[in-house]
């Protein structure tokens, strides 16, 4: 009798309890709002989707060697970068602190560690976006930018993430991990190219100290209809009619409204306006995150593409291809899609129907080119002002005989970000 | 109405909206493992093509990596032919055709297990080192070779041997294409997994109602040719088999971009001339 008298408001707490703990459980979580977007996704099914950890990944390997010399790794057969990438999935408990700010002999240091890989990214990175290639563990670190990454390969328990902009290295301190996987990835043979980390123009610049030789590619264009293009990027559901007009070699398309598409058929370049209002902040981690979105968007193929550049000036995020581990330069220094936020009315695209997919067997010999130095004095004794550049690096020259043919030769090259622009070291010689 | 009715007339409501409650919270879990993967889209599709009446056993969902081939036909099978014993080889289109002098006897159920030991002998073929048994390409008349690649065979007329049997059980003839100095053009790039070959395939309504899948493999096949090389991609090659024919077709998709690869079909189906796949 006893028992019972408590029975009924015992079980009466317990399931107010209950019910109090499910409802906070199924308000705070989010996959009730989710669900209503994955629609958008099914569109995005005809084209091979990369994952965002693929397109902003580090464009260079370099291994520094116990005896302090550095390599850059290059391999035919094997993406040297994905391989170590997929090495470092495993991190735990991951804390961060700054270990060296606004010190440049420090920051050599660190870049130049003996026993270690450095990863370097084209362009700087928000360490979020880093995070997209550890598999979400750095997700509680302060988001800065990063331009490198130093993996050591003596120490288990600490990665580096260095910032040229400001001589920062940041040092992440991880739970013991094993290191065996990216020394095996080391033991994959590749050839390697010799290089010092230089100071040029006020960022560390990988100078190649001798004459190398790189091997010229012939490759088929993967070429895309308009149609295409149109029917991704201007059919939305508030309009459904698309003009044409013709202006010479020009084809506008309009949805009447915001949108806005252009083709040039002689130069096979496509320029994309939308003026309806974004909300893309003037940060770098949000233009990464909306380019990725873009880029998803337009629908190119994106199995070479990678993230080359941001532009702090007119807010522009640029992606070019790569071969062998190389970047594609066209004739006027631009790469394959850029994505400009203009203003919070304006996203302008620029991309091209062509993208190099199938590699042809190529005949002719490797191309000899001269080191980082040699280019550099020859260019100052050229004329070039030696404070305007900014950037050497290793790449191909995208050749087409005619507009017309969808073979293109791949010439190695060494390119220059002379000023604001990329030339090639060949054309601005001839100039 | 007693203080205990109303504690009473409490629990009952709130064990009711526990198990509402509990309810959602299991339908959220479920949504978030599908939101998650797109598994859902997947299984869903698998899910119409089981009521589609297509059969098939279950599908790999795991990616490889492949490469972008190439290989060169040159006159290397011509100048080996001097070794070869008992047979007439003829070199015509960068083919040998050669025929046994004595037929030669193979096993009667399984011809491969006796031509295996042979193959390597440089005086019964050349370079037979470079091919293997597909089972899957030969027939009761017709055992079929493909020449092996990195980490894949190539499917094509241009890399294999067709030994052509007679009632008797044995080797009469063959014929033979080689490719010399195959080689990667590209580093590897990963392949879209068997099953969704198969969706896509399905997708593009490539695979009628009351179909069988046979068997797929992952394979080069011929892309273009740029004299004298080949250039060869990595392709699911799906065997098909419409449940009111015995008529085998072979569909094929690129396994990097997910294309469908059309027409050329007929390329592979020589190996078959004499009847369904055993």
């Amino acid at each position: 009798m006893r028992f019972s008298k408590f029975l009924l408001p015992t079980g009466l707490v317990i399931a107010i309890a209950i019910s109090l703990g499910l409802s906070v459980v199924l308000w705070t979580n989010p996959a009730n709002y989710r669900s209503k977007e994955d629609n958008t996704q099914n569109s995005q099914s005809e084209i091979l989707v990369k994952p965002k950890r693929t397109i902003f990944a580090p464009t260079q390997a370099i291994v520094n060697e116990k005896d302090g010399a550095h390599n850059i790794l290059i391999n035919q057969s094997v993406n040297m970068i994905s391989e170590i990438n997929q090495q470092m999935k495993g991190y735990r408990r991951a804390r961060m602190r700054t270990i060296v700010s606004n010190d440049q002999k420090k920051y050599y240091q660190t870049i130049r560690r003996p026993d270690s890989i450095l990863l370097n990214y084209a362009s700087p990175v928000m360490i979020s976006t880093v995070n997209s290639i550890v598999n979400d563990r750095f997700s509680r670190l302060d988001d800065h930018m990063v331009n490198r990454i130093i993996l050591p390969l003596n120490d288990d328990s600490k990665i580096y993430l260095l910032n040229d902009s400001n001589f920062t290295v940041y040092q992440v301190n991880v739970k013991k991990h094993s290191l065996n996987g990216l020394n095996k990835v080391l033991k994959i043979k590749s050839s390697k190219f010799p290089v010092s980390i230089k100071n040029l123009n006020g960022a560390p610049t990988m100078y190649v100290d001798q004459p190398i030789k790189m091997q010229p590619y012939r490759y088929l264009l993967d070429r895309q209809s308009p149609d295409y293009f149109v029917g991704r990027l201007l059919n939305d559901s508030n309009s459904t009619n698309v003009s044409l007009k013709r202006r010479g070699s020009e084809l506008i398309y309009s949805n009447q409204g915001t949108k806005r598409l252009v083709f040039n058929t002689k130069t096979r370049n496509a320029i994309y306006s939308d003026y309806s209002v974004n909300d893309v902040a003037n940060n770098l981690k949000s233009m990464i995150d909306d380019s990725y979105r873009q880029l998803l968007k337009i629908g190119l193929p994106m199995d070479n593409l990678r993230f080359y550049g941001y532009n702090d000036d007119n807010s522009q995020v640029t992606f070019r291809s790569f071969v062998e581990g190389f970047p594609i330069f066209r004739t006027d220094g631009s790469g394959e899609v850029s994505i400009d936020t203009v203003n919070t009315s304006l996203q302008r695209f620029k991309f091209l129907l062509d993208t190099p997919q199938v590699p042809i067997p190529s005949k002719s010999g490797y191309v000899a080119l001269p080191t980082t130095t040699t280019v550099l004095n020859r260019l100052k004794n050229y004329g070039y002002k030696a404070n305007k550049i900014y950037k050497v690096r290793l790449g191909y020259r995208w050749e087409q005989s005619s507009k017309r043919t969808t073979l293109i030769n791949l010439v190695p090259d060494w390119f220059v970000l002379y000023g604001n622009k990329w030339h090639s070291y060949n054309d601005m010689l001839n100039k | 109405m007693n203080f205990k009715r109303i504690e009473l007339i409490f629990l009952v409501t709130f064990i009711a909206i526990d198990i509402f409650l509990f309810g959602m919270f299991r339908q959220n879990m479920n949504m978030q493992a599908e939101n998650v993967s797109q598994d859902n889209t997947n299984s869903t599709i698998i899910k119409e093509m089981k009521n589609d009446q297509i059969k098939f056993n279950k599908l790999a969902t795991g990616q490889s990596a492949a490469y972008y081939i190439s290989g060169t036909r040159t006159g290397e099978l011509r100048s080996l032919t001097g070794q070869l014993t008992n047979q007439t080889p003829h070199f015509i289109d960068n083919e040998i055709q050669s025929e046994f002098k004595q037929p030669v006897n193979v096993d009667s159920d399984r011809p491969s297990t006796t031509i295996n030991k042979l193959i390597t002998d440089p005086s019964f073929v050349v370079d037979g080192e470079d091919y293997r048994y597909s089972k899957d390409l030969s027939s009761k008349q017709t055992v079929v070779y493909v020449q092996k690649a990195i980490n894949n065979d190539i499917y094509s007329n241009e890399a294999q041997i067709k030994f052509f049997l007679n009632t008797n059980n044995q080797i009469v003839n063959y014929t033979q294409t080689h490719l010399s100095d195959v080689k990667i053009l590209r580093e590897k790039a990963e392949t879209i997994s068997e099953q969704r070959a198969l969706i896509w395939l399905y997708q593009y309504n490539e695979i009628p109602n009351n179909t069988q899948i046979l068997w797929t493999k992952l394979g080069y096949t011929k892309l273009i040719t740029v004299a004298p090389d080949i250039v060869f991609i990595p392709t699911w090659i799906v065997a098909i088999k419409p449940q009111n024919s015995s008529q085998v077709q072979l569909k094929k998709i690129n396994a990097f971009t997910g294309g469908i690869i059309r027409d050329s079909n007929s390329e592979l189906q020589n190996g078959q001339d004499n009847g369904g796949i055993s």
